[in-house]
This record gives C-alpha cells, structure tokens and sequence, in this order.
C-alpha cells in the first residue's frame, strides 16, 4: 500500500469517517431487511453491499500510490495476479453450490432412452466389452488371493463398476410408480416452469397442484408429447416461454406413464390450478 | 545492434507461424477421412484430467486466443484510421505494437487449433466424426481457406507498415480492412457448428422429429442458420472487440512498469487508457448482445432458460454479475481520478462539443451538477462518489439471486422460506430489475465518458503522472474480461446439459453432468492464469519490456 505524500490524507483519516458510516448504513440494511421479511442470508448480502461501498470509497480517497519499475514492479503484478486468483476463486467457492450427484443420478436414469436406441448400440458393446474385461480382471485377482488362502476379510471391498439400470415399470407397484413419477418430474426439470407446493415456477406454466382433478391420465399423457393439442386457462396465446415439444425425443413411454401416474395423484383443491380448455371436438389420438 | 537482433527476432516469427498455421490445417483438411474410420475406433481416456477437462483446457485457451487475434486487428485498424485522420504518430505506433503481439499470438491460435482438433479425435471420435460429416463443407472447405487468407492477408499487413506510410497509407488501411473482413468472415463460420450444437434447427412443429430432420431432410444451410448462430455472432463480435482493448491496455500497463524514460511512460499511459476506453465502450454493449443471445435459448427451448437463470446455472450469473460490477468500479476508479485532477478546468470552461440533442440528456446531468455546485456542494465529490454510488447500487440489484441455493431442484419446502426473497420482493430477482440495474450501470459510465472526454479536450490530463494503481486497475480489466470469458464459455457449453448436441446427441461420457462452480472457478483461474503467462511472454518478445526504444519506432 502506498503512503500518503504532503497534503495527502492519511489511511487513518481517510478511513475515520467512513468506516462509521459504513457500520451504520449495515446495520441499518440489516435490521430493516430483517423487518421486511428477508432471510438472515438476504441480511447479510446486504450488509455485505455496505463493505464493499466501505472499500470502494476508501479506495476513491486513496493516497497515490508511488510508481515502481523493474524488477518491483515485477513482483508487484506477480502479487496482484495471485490476490485476482485468490478473490476469483474465493468468491466462485464462496457462492452456493449445487450437489452435482443429485444430476448425476437424473442423468443416468434420462441416459435409459438414449442408451436403447439403435445408435447407441455400438458404444454400448463398447462398454460392455470393457466392463466384462474389468469384471474378468477382478475375478482372476480374486481367485489369486483366494488359492493364497486369504480370507473376505483381507481382501477388503472390491470396486465393482455400478450398473443403475432402471427396473421396468410394469413390475412397479403403484406407489413406487408415482416415486418414478416425482423422480422423472424432477430429471425432467418440469419444476423450472411448474410450481407444485412451494416449490417451482409460477410464471412460465400452470400451477399443478390441483392437476389430478382436472384432467385425466390420458390428456395429462397427450399434453406432455403434444403440448399444443390442448393448453390451460391463459396459457393459450403464448408465443413466447411455449410447452417445449421435445419430450417424445427425450422421454420413454415407461417415463411418460410413471409422470402422469405422478400428476394425477395432485389433488389439493384449496390451489388454484388453470383449468385445461380443450379445441371443439378434442380427441386423443 | 539492438535494432539488429530485433529485427532477426521479428523475421524469426513468419517461419514459425506458417508451421504452426501448417499443421492446423493439416489437421483440419485430413480430419473428415479419419471420420470414415472413426466408428471402430475407441475413444482414449486422457490421464488424470480425464477427456472432459482436457477438451475444457485446450478449447479454452483455443478460444481467448482466437478472440485476442480477431478482436485486436479492429482495434488496431481503428486506431491506425484515427492517426492518419489526425495526424497523430502516436496512434500508428499504437496500433504496430498490438499488431506485433497480434502476430505471435496468431500461431499459438494455430497450435491450440491443431491440439484442440486433436483431443476432440481421440478423446470423442464418435462425436467429431458426426459433426465434422454434417458441416464437411465448412471444417474441410471453408474454415481452412479462410484461415489461409487470413494468414496472407496479416502478413501482409504487418510486412507493408512502414513502406506504405505518407500517401500509401490508405492502402495499407485497406488491408487492415480486409483482414478484419477475413477475421469476421471465419468468426460466422465457424460459429455455425458452435450454436448447432446448442440449438439444432427443428422441423415446423409436428412435422418430424429432431434426429429424422437432422439425418434426413435438414440442408447444410438450415444447419448453419439456427436460432442461435447470428446472436452468438454478434456477442462474440462485441465481445473480442472488448477483449482486444483490455489486452491493449494490459500491453500498455506492462511497458508503462517497465518503461525508462517519462516520455515513454506518458506513452503507455495514454495508450492503456485508449484500450481501456475501447474496452469498456465495447463492454457497455455486452449486456444488450448477452440479453439478445439468451432469449433465443427461450425461445428455442423454454426448459433450457430456466436452467441457465435460476437452476443450476444460476450463481455462474450471479458471480459474472459481481465481475462486471467489479470491472466498471476499476474502471472507473482512474477515470475518477482524472475527473477530479481536471475539474477546476470543466468548472471555468465553455462546453464545445456539438449541441446535438443526443446530449441534452448529459447536459442537463451537467446544469444539474452546476446548480448544486452554487449550493456549496463540490462538483467533484458529486460527479465521482455518485457515479460510484449509482454503481453500487445498480450491481447489488444485479448481483441479488432469487434464491441463496445452487440450484432450484435443491429447494424443499422446509428449506425455501429461508433461503428465498420474500414473495413481495421477488421482483428483485426478475429481468425488469436487473435490467433497469444495467441500464443505470451504463448510464454512469456514459456520462464519464463525456466528463473524461472533455476533460482531455482541455489538455487537463498529464499523461505519465497519473495514479500508479491505475496500471493495476489496467492488469484487473484483463484479468476479469479473460475470466468472465472463461465463465460464460463454460454456461454456453453447459447449456446442452448432458448432450454433445443439444435433445440430439446424447453425451455418454462419465463426466455428463454440469461442473459446480466452484470447480470451474479454479479452473477458469488457473485458464486465466496460464494465458497471462504466455501473453506475457509474447508482449516480451514483441515489444521487448524494459528496452529502451528507437526513435523510429515512435
């Protein structure tokens, strides 16, 4: 840090007045915030705004700073290359983060549509090959230990690749279906545009609370791979935030059917869910 | 003698980089016959990084580099215009030393081109041969002869300087023209399979499903023109233009700290606040192009939306909002300062600049600031502690998320209440707010701009002498243009989600799943970091820190 020329104010004097300041208008975000109804973590952002106010006014009134050439002026970008890095990596870290296996398991279950296609095929001999050349690799290693005479004890846990294969929902019970249901509502990131309970999107599409009395499986069914054969009240001139038309390329059947056995499983009346207006002579096909 | 190994050095560079744009070629051209056999070919594992984060490091370094050489050229062209409009030496020296970096930086294009081109083939050869068959005609035919042109035509520009000066200079900008054509010419085309991969063109709704269109009926033309090619162009565009003058003003902040003489340290100063300016003037488009860029993915698909702005994706904006606080504050920061030193002049002057009505709005800012002025309260603490003010307030409205959580999908009903705006307050959270935020943010800086510009009118601004943080809030607008760049080309790529093509090519790799991040902040900073580096050494190379230098090249 760079120290104050004649005429200059000092870092003390620079910062006697507005460190006080700061302090107040903190609290002050703080405690109003806290009145309105915002969340402690809300509260804190806020109190955070006020210390980065402190440090940008205090920088603004910063006494010059002395210029520096050579090798100085060397470590001195070397320095402030590695504080950048800190802050970047600081605040990248410091922000909520999401937990990356809960994707993970939504993913492989989506992957059950692709990996039955005809084009994946190939790379799934591929993989297959591969994980039969690991399982053979471990058996043999394992028949080694054993003609050594060691025990299940001293072999330890042996890391056999996981297989999530999804079970066929036709040996589901209705319980476990509507679970399949919620899980495929989720993978599906239905609730980014439909809010269900507390959660989800209020704007983009209807709430669905009260879907299940509303419509049948079969419409609830038609809706989802066609979303234009039937829309809900004041959804219907939407040119823009449209019910994507993708899910019969993203979805299987078995998903369909364990969603919409999910969906019509909402019946909370006390919610206001639109009601679906269905085209003059409307029919399934 | 200097002069000498100087010039041995430069004539070095043309060999070197015609290997380099050589093998990226070759590369390239040979690409579509390795694709034939491609199908039997199993992908390799590349150790200890793993094939996700390897293509990450090489298509990153691959993309800040081609953004350095196709942004710097329009830059340089510009400023080479305005030294020969205003017969101002210091323009034309400033635009040759950008072009010099801009050269060897050019076959580190080249090589990570050819690298990157590499990884992809070995590591996703399923993938890089279906893509490469759908746009043969671009990959095989038209990348390659754009890149040959371009080659010819920098050279060209860089051999010419000083022999077509005085008359000839026209011409020379001619050719400076003509490389930004080429430049932008092989930015649109290869930003074709770019945005394909985010945005495949549909069939009219109904009519067929995604993979029967693509495979069967799509023309290569209706593969290129998809929703989202002609916005990534335009953002990419804006964007390297503004990535261009920040890495002009990192070239000037490091000669400035290694210069020996105040004459030339006056130079680099004035020549990190031009990049600077650059820059920033490009910045204060970026949002509108990102606005423009993101509501095609809405429109295109509306799930894809939701998970870039409020689900998984939703702190990379957040964060990218806190660094574009943070650079228009140290941009400004300087300003200030200039504002500040030349006030006592803005007070006692006369505005001379043209009274067209697109200033009133800025004229009546300044009435304003002189009213209050006569009410005892000093222009100067008015104009930089509001302006700062007004900044604060517009980035925290930016930077305040609907939700304190990674992601929507993490949200419980028992978790909500405590970690979301109040239902009366969510507004906060909404476009209108964030944009009326931005608006307010550009707003200030606009009107800096003015104060700033007059104040260098009046000759108030002693170059050289200017506050010796500023150079370090130069290093910090490089610092943070490079990682945003680094952060939205992650969001970008993570918006196909768990596909190579978005709803088309499924990606069945293990690491499928979008990257946290804090993860990708430390790899976008060790990215960062890693381009300092070389960047640094080029400017070394180049432009020779720490040399005194010749009189002619001044």
């Amino acid at each position: 840090m760079s120290a104050p020329t004649p005429g200059q104010k000092s870092w003390a004097q620079i910062i006697r007045w507005k460190l006080p300041v700061a302090a107040v208008v903190g609290a002050l975000l703080w405690v109003v915030s806290g009145q309105v109804g915002f969340p402690e973590v809300f509260q804190w952002m806020f109190a955070g705004y006020a210390l980065l106010g402190f440090v940008v006014f205090v920088l603004l009134d910063a006494p010059v700073m002395k210029t520096r050439s050579g090798w100085q002026a060397g470590v001195g970008i070397i320095a402030f290359y590695l504080i950048c890095s800190a802050l970047y990596v600081a605040a990248s870290s410091l922000l909520p983060q999401f937990h990356s296996e809960n994707e993970v398991e939504g993913i492989a279950r989506k992957m059950v549509k692709f990996t039955r296609s005809p084009e994946m095929t190939g790379t799934l001999e591929a993989k297959t090959k591969e994980l039969s050349g690991k399982a053979d690799e471990i058996l043999a290693k394992l028949n080694q230990l054993r003609s050594s005479g060691a025990s299940v004890e001293d072999i330890g846990p042996v890391d056999v690749p996981k297989l999530d294969l999804a079970t066929p929902i036709k040996n589901l019970t209705p319980e476990q279906l509507v679970e399949r249901g919620k899980l495929v509502f989720k993978d599906q990131e239905c609730y980014n545009c439909h809010k269900v309970g507390n959660i989800g999107g209020k704007k983009r599409g209807p709430k669905l609370d009260n879907i299940g009395n509303l419509a049948t499986q079969a419409q609830l069914k038609d809706k989802i791979f066609h979303p234009t054969h039937w829309q809900a009240d004041g959804f219907e001139d939407r040119k823009k935030d449209k019910m994507p038309d993708k899910y019969p390329d993203v979805m299987s059947d078995d998903e369909l059917e364990a969603l919409t056995s999910y969906l019509i499983t909402l019946k909370n009346t006390s919610v206001d869910t639109p009601k679906p207006v269905f085209p003059t002579g409307y029919s399934i096909k | 003698m200097r002069a000498g190994r100087a010039a041995a050095r430069v004539s070095a560079w043309p060999m070197f980089l015609l290997l380099a744009a050589g093998s990226g070629l070759l590369l390239l051209c040979s690409a579509p016959a390795w694709a034939e056999t491609i199908e039997i070919v199993r992908p390799t594992q590349f150790p200890y990084l793993g094939n996700r984060v390897a293509v990450w490091v090489v298509a990153q370094l691959h993309i800040l580099f081609a953004a350095f050489i196709l942004g710097a050229p329009i830059f340089v062209v510009i400023s080479e215009w305005l030294g020969m409009r205003h017969q101002d030496p210091k323009y034309d020296r400033l635009a040759k030393e950008v072009t010099k970096v801009t050269a060897i930086l050019y076959s580190m294009t080249a090589l990570t081109g050819g690298f990157f081109l590499l990884v992809l083939v070995a590591l996703y050869p399923s993938f890089t041969g279906w893509l490469f068959n759908h746009f043969f005609p671009i990959f095989g035919i038209t990348y390659p002869l754009l890149f040959i042109a371009e080659t010819i035509v920098l050279y060209c520009y860089w051999y010419t300087w000083d022999s077509l000066q005085g008359e000839k200079k026209g011409r020379h900008l001619s050719i400076g023209i003509l490389l930004n054509l080429i430049g932008i010419a092989t930015l649109v085309v290869i930003d074709a399979p770019t945005a394909f991969m985010n945005t495949p063109v549909r069939a009219e709704e109904g009519a067929m499903n995604l993979r029967t269109y693509i495979e069967t009926t799509a023309t290569l033309w209706d593969k290129i023109d998809n929703f989202s090619w002609m916005p990534l162009n335009f953002h990419r565009l804006v964007g390297n233009i503004c990535f261009g003058g920040f890495i002009a003003g990192l070239i000037a902040a490091y000669m400035y700290m290694f210069s020996k003489s105040d004459e030339e340290r006056a130079y680099y100063d004035w020549m990190g606040f031009v990049g600077n300016f650059i820059g920033i003037g490009a910045l204060l488009f970026l949002p509108l192009m990102g606005y423009v860029y993101g509501s095609e993915f809405y429109d295109y698909d509306a799930s894809v939306g939701p998970y870039m702005m409020g689900d998984q994706l939703s702190m990379y904006f957040i964060m990218q909002g806190g660094m574009v606080g943070l650079s228009l504050l140290l941009f400004l920061l300087p300003i200030g300062v200039i504002i500040a030193s030349a006030s006592d002049a803005m007070r006692h002057g006369r505005p001379d600049e043209p009274k067209s009505l697109l200033t009133l709005p800025f004229r009546l800012i300044a009435a304003l600031l002189l009213a209050l002025e006569r009410f005892g309260l000093r222009r100067r603490e008015l104009v930089i502690k509001g302006a700062f003010f007004v900044l604060l307030f517009g980035n925290a409205i930016w930077m305040t998320p609907h939700a304190f959580v990674g992601a929507v999908s993490e949200l419980t009903d028992q978790n909500a209440d405590l970690l979301s705006l109040p239902s009366d307050w969510d507004f906060m959270a909404l476009m209108p707010a964030k944009n009326t935020a931005a608006a307010l943010m550009v707003l200030m800086i606009l009107m800096s701009f003015i104060l700033y510009t007059r104040a260098i009118k009046r000759g108030t601004v002693r170059w050289g002498q200017i506050n010796f943080s500023s150079q370090f809030a130069l290093i910090f607008l490089a610092f943070s243009a490079i990682w945003t760049m680094g952060l939205m080309g992650v969001v970008r790529s993570s918006l196909r989600k768990y596909f190579h093509v978005y709803d088309l090519v499924p990606d069945i790799s293990p690491e499928n799943f979008t990257p946290t991040l804090a993860y990708s902040g430390r790899l976008i900073t060790l990215l960062t970091v890693v381009f300092f580096l070389i960047v640094s050494l080029a400017i070394w190379l180049a432009l020779g820190m720490g040399h005194d230098k010749k009189a002619g090249s001044r």
